[in-house]
């Protein structure tokens, strides 16, 4: 089947162009045909007139020759007249000349005449018979009868009459059809001249009509469109280029619709998140100002109360006092969620990934809140549906976040039960905890306001079970930054339960822009270390020392003194050196960590100033870098050298080594004894260290359970293997079958050879001579934990234990 | 004895405030939100009404309003207690008809002020 194909404009102008051209080229044919028809007539005419002429002449000749005739004969009659040969002759050719004449009638004989010609012909035959005959016997007087001759002679003029007649006749006929003719194929052309104008004339004007339409309406609706009302759609009437090109302009004007709705969208979101920030403000106006009223007006009061009565009421006083305290901790706790809500919204709140047992921070949290479930007379639960992996992830807020969940928990429900059921959902990834409790639970409408700020279920919840009401934004916008998910689902009086996906794997770090204020860069204080969370900051009996790092990258800083604070250390920041040389003549630290690529003052400047100047001089400093500078750096003075990226058990080691304040400790020597053992335990007695001694696998687990070493020596004429083995040991791998190996003599004790905790006092291997570098390798060590010591060799034990 | 209605729903703020005016002598009574505010205005007219603008059930605004709105509370002396610290408070709180206003945290002796010039007015 072919389709129609579309009535496009181009078909429109293309058909109309064929049509007048054909209509031109019939009027051209029927004018030449009328033309034609014209010229007939002329000859026609020309026809008659050559017929009448000859005719004249054929008559004139006729009745000439007649005369002649009669005279000659009327002078035969009369005398004796001859003729002469030519005469004769003449007379003769006379005859053949008015017969010619008469021939020559021929072609202006019509097809009505043509009979009437034949008998012309005939008796004109005869008539020039008798003539000839009179001629030629003239001279013999044997002439036919006179009276014959002019019989014949009558009868030819007759018939020449008759044919003449019949002749105009025929023209005349002729030309009254030609002329019909012509009129006719006349009209016929100027009616199809007629035609042609007209068609010409309408099919432009239709399609100017047509095309000026078409475009109006495009024109209107681009106007109507352009005036705003972008849903218009140009009516499509025609299956053209003219609706293509408005269908084009309708799609034009959706896209900008679209545009323009999203636009709106984005404007109306805008507005209403400067609406909700403004409403926080309000609200958290409101609450600040609340708990501080207390505290103001009930101090005042008793002010009054003391200055007016110069005696307390010791009851009223201690209530109100009471009141004052819970006030400042309820705007204390107030204080710290809105400025954890406030980092996270400015984007500064950071993510430190680490990986960690969830279910152990779980067990740890239910055992804080056992006491305060106890009270509400609630039962703690924990299930797992299975062994859940390892989270990489911050445990820090992981924490936070349940210990909320549970809080709240025991805070809406008494006498009930709270569940916390943990799974993991290998397909995605991710380990799935539910926090359930049969308390009063929500209606839907509170449910939809769960996680807003300062919204609390009511507005007497706060007044009955206290709170700030931005505990659980906080832990939605935790769990979000933890790249999680927190659902939940309540139903009123029976309970609620939130559930919480967490991914078994951070990706990117997000927030990662801490840029601490330039208070808390004067103080050396990192706030934005989580503060209420539960993980312990080492106060300052407990802390091995106080360590200050000077690193321009927040990152690398961050890392640095979580390090430190999971070994035991205060920390102290500066993101330049300049700031670093202040802080350290300042606070005093006991280390500093100086990282040597640094903007402005670099790193080795810092050093040289640290070393120089009197009050910082003795501080050690461990430098850090990428590159491996060491040698430059223990020139100028620093103590030690961290590679960057941190190992944390190096810089554990490092810091052990350097601590003035952790220097002296207990050592294992684990050798067989020797003179050169002896000679090592004489050195470290020197140096205040307290020594123990061990030769056998199960010496070492003994002694390491007795006392933890604080540095522990193998080696110094210990077999290889048995070295590779302790060390293997010391590094938390199981041996697995029972182990013998005391060197010295061979006991029948088989102990199978674990520790319950991998050893993280640095371990140094030692020999005599130094040791081959397949060998050194294979002990996978870092390379200053492999030394020589001999009598003569104390330099690497002297650094060791930094006697330089 | 004038006799003060006190407005407002936190309980630590009402007992501090009723304490210490009952210590100047004046008798308190106290609603806690703006339904049993109209109650017990209704019910015994105080001389003076000191309201938290943000109530439960009733907020501060509609109550005042209502009193307005009374014939036979139209000119009871009303001081509104806010939390807010904006322009706009000052201005909503007239608006619904109160006759003064005083921010929290309460500055006691501007109070005391504010009702001797109400109640001798």
């Amino acid at each position: 089947m072919i389709s129609l194909p579309r009535l496009t404009l181009r078909l429109r102008l293309s058909i109309s162009i064929i049509a007048i051209v054909a209509l031109f080229t019939l009027t051209n044919l029927t004018y030449q045909l009328s033309s034609e028809n014209r010229n007939l007539r002329l000859d026609n005419l020309q026809n008659a007139v050559a017929s009448q002429l000859a005719t004249v002449t054929i008559r004139q000749l006729l009745e000439n020759q007649e005369k002649e005739i009669l005279v000659l004969d009327a002078l035969k009659d009369g005398g004796k007249e001859q003729l002469s040969d030519e005469e004769i002759k003449n007379g003769l050719s006379d005859l053949i000349s008015l017969q010619t004449e008469i021939r020559r009638l021929q072609p202006y004989v019509y097809a009505e005449t043509i009979d009437s010609y034949n008998n012309l012909l005939s008796g004109y035959a005869a008539l020039h018979d008798g003539w000839h005959r009179f001629y030629v016997g003239y001279n013999n007087n044997q002439t036919p009868s006179t009276s014959k001759i002019e019989r014949e002679f009558a009868n030819s003029m007759q018939l020449l009459s008759e044919f003449e007649s019949l002749e105009i006749l025929a023209a005349e006929q002729q030309t009254l059809d030609l002329q019909k003719t012509v009129r006719f194929t006349d009209r016929i052309t100027l009616t199809i001249y007629l035609f042609t104008i007209a068609l010409t004339v309408s099919l432009g004007y239709l399609l100017i009509r047509y095309t000026n339409r078409s475009l109006n309406e495009l024109n209107l609706g681009t106007v109507r469109i352009g005036g705003g009302d972008l849903k218009y759609h140009i009516p499509v009437n025609n299956d053209d280029e003219i609706g293509d090109l408005t269908i084009a302009f309708n799609e034009m004007s959706d896209k900008l619709s679209n545009a323009m709705a999203q636009v709106q969208q984005s404007k109306e979101k805008a507005d209403q998140a400067n609406r909700s920030k403004t409403n926080f403000l309000a609200n958290m106006s409101h609450e600040l100002r609340t708990p501080l009223n207390a505290i103001i007006g009930y101090s005042e009061m008793i002010i009054e109360d003391y200055r007016e009565e110069k005696a307390l009421d010791a009851e009223q006083a201690v209530e109100d006092l009471a009141r004052i305290l819970s006030s400042g901790r309820h705007l204390l706790q107030l204080i710290n969620d809105v400025l954890d809500l406030a980092k996270i919204e400015s984007g500064n709140m950071t993510v430190f990934n680490e990986t960690f047992d969830s279910v152990d921070i779980i067990e740890e949290l239910m055992s804080t809140m056992a006491p305060i479930a106890k009270k509400g007379d609630n039962l703690l639960v924990l299930e797992k549906s299975q062994d859940i992996p390892h989270l990489y992830n911050d445990a820090v807020k992981f924490r936070q976040l349940f210990l909320n969940l549970l809080s709240n928990a025991c805070k809406f429900t008494h006498n009930g039960k709270i569940t916390i059921l943990v799974t993991y959902n290998a397909k995605t990834r991710h380990a799935v905890y539910h926090v359930s409790d049969t308390g009063i639970g929500m209606t839907p409408s509170q449910l939809t306001r769960v996680f807003e700020a300062f919204v609390q279920a009511d507005s007497s919840t706060s007044k009955k079970y206290g709170g700030t009401g931005l505990g659980l934004s906080i832990c939605k916008q935790f769990v979000e930054l933890m790249d999680g998910s927190m659902d939940v689902t309540s139903a009123e009086d029976e309970g609620t339960t939130f559930t919480i996906l967490l991914p078994t794997r951070a990706p990117v770090q997000k927030n990662t822009d801490a840029i601490p204020s330039e208070n808390q860069q004067e103080l050396g204080l990192d706030l934005n270390a989580p503060n209420n969370s539960g993980i312990t900051t080492v106060s300052e009996e407990d802390a091995l020392g106080r360590v200050l790092v000077i690193d321009d990258d927040p990152e690398s800083r961050q890392l640095l003194l979580r390090h430190l604070e999971k070994e035991g250390y205060i920390g102290l920041e500066a993101s330049d050196a300049k700031q670093g040389i202040a802080i350290a003549n300042e606070q005093q630290p006991d280390l500093i960590l100086l990282d040597l690529m640094m903007p402005n003052i670099d790193g080795w400047t810092a050093l040289s100033v640290l070393k120089e100047s009197p009050s910082t001089r003795h501080i050690p400093v461990i430098l850090q870098s990428m590159l491996d500078e060491k040698n430059l750096g223990l020139d100028l003075g620093a103590a030690e050298f961290l590679p960057k990226p941190v190992d944390r058990q190096r810089m554990a080691t490092i810091l052990r080594h350097l601590n003035p304040q952790d220097r002296r400790g207990s050592a294992l020597l684990i050798a067989p004894e020797t003179e050169s053992r002896k000679l090592l335990l004489e050195e470290l007695a020197d140096e205040a260290w307290q020594c123990m001694v061990a030769t056998s696998m199960a010496q070492v687990i003994e002694r390491i359970q007795q006392k933890s070493p604080d540095i522990i020596f193998v080696g110094l004429g210990m077999p290889y293997d048995s070295v590779l083995e302790i060390l293997a040991m010391l590094s938390g791998k199981e041996t697995g079958q029972p182990t013998n190996n005391d060197i010295n003599d061979s006991s029948e004790d088989s102990v199978v050879a674990t520790l319950s905790a991998p050893i993280t006092a640095p371990i140094y291997v030692i020999s005599e001579t130094p040791l081959g570098s397949s060998q050194s390798r294979r002990l996978d060590l870092p390379a200053d934990q492999i030394i020589s010591f001999n009598k003569d060799d104390k330099s690497s034990l002297a650094r060791i234990l930094n006697l330089s | 004895m004038t006799r003060i209605l006190l407005v407002e729903d936190n309980e630590m703020n009402r007992d501090m405030l009723t304490r210490r005016l009952e210590r100047k002598g004046f008798t308190i009574e106290s609603a806690g939100d703006g339904e049993e505010a109209l109650k017990k205005i209704a019910a015994s007219q105080p001389d003076l009404v000191l309201m938290d603008m943000n109530l439960p059930i009733l907020n501060g605004w509609a109550t005042c309003r209502e009193l307005r709105a009374n014939p036979a509370t139209e000119s009871l002396p009303i001081i509104a207690l806010t939390a807010h610290a904006m322009a706009e408070d000052e201005q909503k709180a007239r608006a619904a008809g109160c006759n003064d206003y005083t921010t929290k945290p309460i500055d006691f002796p501007l109070l005391l002020a504010k009702i001797d010039n109400l109640l001798t007015a």
